[in-house]
Order: C-alpha cells, then structure tokens, then sequence
C-alpha cells in the first residue's frame, strides 16, 4: 500500500483548478473509481492511498488555461510515480495520466 | 365569453411575468414547465384560441442528448371569424367546438457542446486513429497512439485511459474544436441555448372535442320538411410533425414535414331562409294603419361532418442569433376533404418574427407573431378549379420558433 500525493506543479495560472477520479488501468465498462473526487490546484493537491498496480487519473479542467505540469508521487516525497506535461489547449475534458504504484 | 377569457389571461399573465424554468433538475437538466398560448386568425374567417403547458424534461438515459415533451392544451376555434370566438354561442348557429388534447415530441438537441457530444467526439477520434492501427509502416504520431490501444496487439486500454493529446494528429483539431466549444459556455447554458434549436424534433398529438350542431334536417329523410336539430357532435384530431434544424451555422436550414387528420363539422354552404308570420307592425302617420311582421331565420341544410386530411414539406431558414429574430419556411401544401371530395393545393409560407424573449440567463420564452399565408387552388365537384388564398396570423408564446403537431392543426 503506498501513501501518493498528486499535485500540480508547474503552471503560470494561479486559478488553475483540475478535478477527477483514479480507476484501474483498462477497468471494465462497469467499474467504479478507486478513488473519487480527486482535486488540485495551483496551490493544493490531494493525498489517497493504492496498493500496487496499474492506475489511470482521468480529470477534468475546471478552470484556468496554459500549460501545466501534474506529478504523482509518494506521499512522504521519496520517489516521483509519474509526471507528464499537458495544455489546456489540446484539451480540457478527458485528460489522463496513468502511474504505476510498484 | 368568461370561460374563454379567464383561463387565456391567467395563462398570458404567466406567460409574461414568470417564463423562466423552474429549478428541479434531474439528470443535471433543467425540467421546464412552459405556458403556452396562441390567438390565430385567417382571412378565410377561421380562427382559434389554444391554451396549454410544456412539461419538458430529460430522456432517461439519454438525457443529455433527447428531451422529451407533454403538452396538454384547451382550445376552442371557429369558422365565422375571430369575433365569434368572443361572443355567446347562442347569437349563432353552431357552438365553437372545444377540444382537449395532447401534444408529444421527443427533441434531439444539438449538443455540439455537451458533454455527451463531448465523449462522441473523442469516440470518433478513437476509432479514426483505431482504423490505422493495423497497417504497417505506421507514421510517428499513430506509432504511440497504436501502442497505447493495442499494447501487444490486443485493444487494451478504453479511450477514456488515452490522454485526447495522444491522439493522432488527424483527430487533434476536432477534439480541440470541441473543447473550445465546451469552454464558452456552462452544459446547463449551452443545453439551454439548444433546446432553441433542436436538431431533430418527432412529435404527435391528438385531440378530442364536442360542438354544438344546429341544423335543419328534413322529417321524414329525403323529404322537403324540415325541423330544427340542435345536437352535439363528437369530433376529433391527429398529427404528426417532424423537424430538422441543422446544427453548427448562424442562420440554418430548416425542413419540415407534418400530417394531419381533422375529423370535424363543416357549416353546409346550402342554406335555407325561412319567415313566418309575428303579428303586425305599427306604421307611424296619418291614418293609423299596419303592416305585417315576419321573423325570419337562416340554418344550414344538413349537418356535414368531413374529415380533412393535410399534408405538407417546408423548407426554410432560422436565425440562430440569441435571441432569435425571425423564422421562415415555405413548401407544397395538399389537404384533401374525403367526405365532399374537395381537394386544395397550394403553398404555405409561413413567417415567424419574435417581438419578445425572455429568459433568466438563456432567452427561453418566445413572443411570436406568425404570419402564414396560403396560395394556391381548390377543385370540387360543383365549382371546378377556384383560387384558394387566405393569409393567417397569429400571436404565439412558446419556447423556440418550432411547432409541435397538434400547433399543424389549422
């Protein structure tokens, strides 16, 4: 079981506000999230809890533009999960990231 | 005069002080309760006064995408002109009928941005890129798109584990289009604004009635006696509508399609005049004297009940500006009168220009005038060909510029 935290941490707007759930990497149609309501901004992130496995964050951007960088890592900071670049741009609904908690 | 007038104003008070939606929602949607109103009035004297409520909601499971419609409505109309409609039915002949009924429509929004066109957007996407997969060499930007669909060959992950920017590059500017749209204005707003404009509109309705019938029928059959009938008659309606806007344009295309079934009492042309004596009348002069008083009264010769059958296919435009200003459409129109064997062919051209909208955040309660004008020819078997022109107008409160089936009834 690992402690992870999930935050922004790179973007040039402070009103930038993101909201999703974490399910299992290629859950079936029926599944339900893991975990729900999983909030970050520029200033906060969320903290949850997962045993080891494959784990996609689906979220959408509920305000704010730009680029922007979102990080998955141990809750205690010893090891970063995943970290992946996105853009407001390309899109705001239906973003991802998937992590590996190993 | 009372029975008319009450409920028509109590409705048009609402209709002008209270148009907005009320909160309830489900699904996420706004239910709608609407009033309805229309006061129409022809040339060709036939005139109508409809009163109702629109109790709209969301189509179950696809709410985000249908909407769904009842309308039940009180009407009265008439054939002698619209000041009839507002005087007591024993100054004439014949009662105006009174119809209850119901209207149907399941409505399509285009919901170009909702959140459910949203996810048929990147379904689209997924299976446009998804297409390439198999073959071989692959460009860069399908090669990582690929790997993460079909890791190992075998389709894995849902589209919704695939981030839209990776994608392949083919499917990137829809996926963005789409998202701007969804940016510009909240689900509720924009859901709002569609329902406007739906894209496709099915809708059916029925209608039941009475009217009072006073004729002169002769005694015994197929003689020239006749006696006074005073009678009152079953009547009815049906129709069908259909409705088309295209989506996505600032003034667009619409295309209409309706049938209707009106099973009603038609006054006979054929009238008799008669007179019988009522005493006798003073003349004023010199030398007192009289002169012989008759009243006398007219009635239609037979009751005719026939069954109009209408069909017709308009195309037209629609400003799709908020609020919208104006409506306009024309095609063939045929109605068929089955018992008499009158046919009329024609063209319909109906106008719609909307001199209010209100609304809390989205504009939607509509102040329409409508304009129909109608040209075209009569045939029956005694007159021949003839020129049937007539020109309709009417004041409309609703909630968009489109009509529902039963509103095809006139």
């Amino acid at each position: 079981v690992a402690n992870l935290k999930l935050s922004i941490t790179k973007t040039d707007d402070p009103n930038l506000a993101i909201s999703g759930d974490v399910w299992v990497q290629n859950a079936p149609d029926d599944a339900q999230p893991l975990v729900t309501n999983v909030i970050a901004r520029a200033s906060a992130g969320s903290r949850f809890v997962l045993d080891h496995g494959k784990y996609t964050f689906r979220f959408n951007v509920d305000a704010g533009t730009g680029k922007f960088t979102l990080q998955v890592e141990r809750a205690d900071g010893s090891a970063t999960i995943a970290t992946r670049p996105y853009d407001t741009a390309d899109a705001v609904r239906g973003r991802t990231l998937r992590f590996e908690v190993t | 005069v009372k029975r008319l007038l009450l409920p028509l104003l109590a409705c048009a008070r609402l209709a002008w002080a209270a148009p907005s939606p009320s909160p309830a929602t489900y699904f996420g949607r706004p239910f709608v309760v609407l009033p309805e109103v229309e006061l129409s009035a022809s040339t060709d004297n036939a005139a109508e006064v409809r009163i109702g409520f629109e109790l709209r909601n969301g189509l179950g499971k696809h709410a985000n995408v249908w909407d769904f419609s009842f309308i039940p409505e009180l009407s009265t109309s008439t054939r002698s002109g619209i000041s009839s409609l507002f005087s007591s039915s024993s100054e004439t002949p014949v009662g105006n009928p009174w119809y209850l009924g119901a209207s149907f429509a399941f409505t399509k929004i285009s919901s170009r941005t909702s959140r459910a066109s949203l996810d048929g957007v990147y379904q689209k996407a997924f299976a446009a890129c998804a297409a390439h997969c198999g073959h071989s060499p692959l460009p860069p930007d399908q090669q990582s798109f690929c790997e993460l669909a079909f890791p190992g060959g075998k389709r894995s992950p849902r589209p919704a584990d695939i981030d839209p920017s990776e994608y392949c590059a083919e499917t990137r500017d829809a996926i963005k289009r789409a998202n701007d749209d969804f940016r510009q204005s909240s689900e509720a707003q924009a859901i709002a604004r569609e329902r406007l404009f739906p894209v496709h509109d099915f809708s059916f309705g029925a209608r039941a009635g009475a009217a009072q019938e006073h004729f002169l029928d002769p005694q015994p059959p197929g003689s020239m006696t006749f006696v006074e009938r005073n009678q009152v008659a079953a009547l009815g309606s049906a129709a069908l509508s259909y409705t088309w806007v295209q989506p996505h344009a600032a003034s667009s295309q619409t295309v209409e399609a309706f049938a209707t079934y009106d099973y009603r009492w038609d006054a006979s042309e054929t009238k008799a005049h008669w007179c019988h004596p009522a005493g006798d009348v003073m003349r004023p002069g010199q030398p007192p004297a009289t002169d012989p008083a008759q009243i006398c009264a007219d009635l239609p010769l037979g009751v005719e009940r026939n069954s109009h059958v209408t069909m017709a296919v308009l195309w037209g435009m629609v400003d799709k500006d908020t609020p919208s200003f104006w409506r306009a459409s024309f095609g063939p129109r045929v109605e068929v009168v089955a018992n008499s064997g009158e046919t009329h062919l024609g063209l319909l051209a109906p106008l719609y220009l909307n001199f209010v909208a209100l609304g809390v955040k989205e504009p939607n309660y509509q102040g329409l005038i409508r304009l129909s004008p109608r040209v075209g020819a009569m045939h029956d078997s005694v007159h021949g060909w003839s020129y049937d022109v007539s020109v309709d107008i009417a004041l409309l409160g609703r909630r968009n510029l489109f009509e529902r089936a039963l509103d095809r009834l006139r």
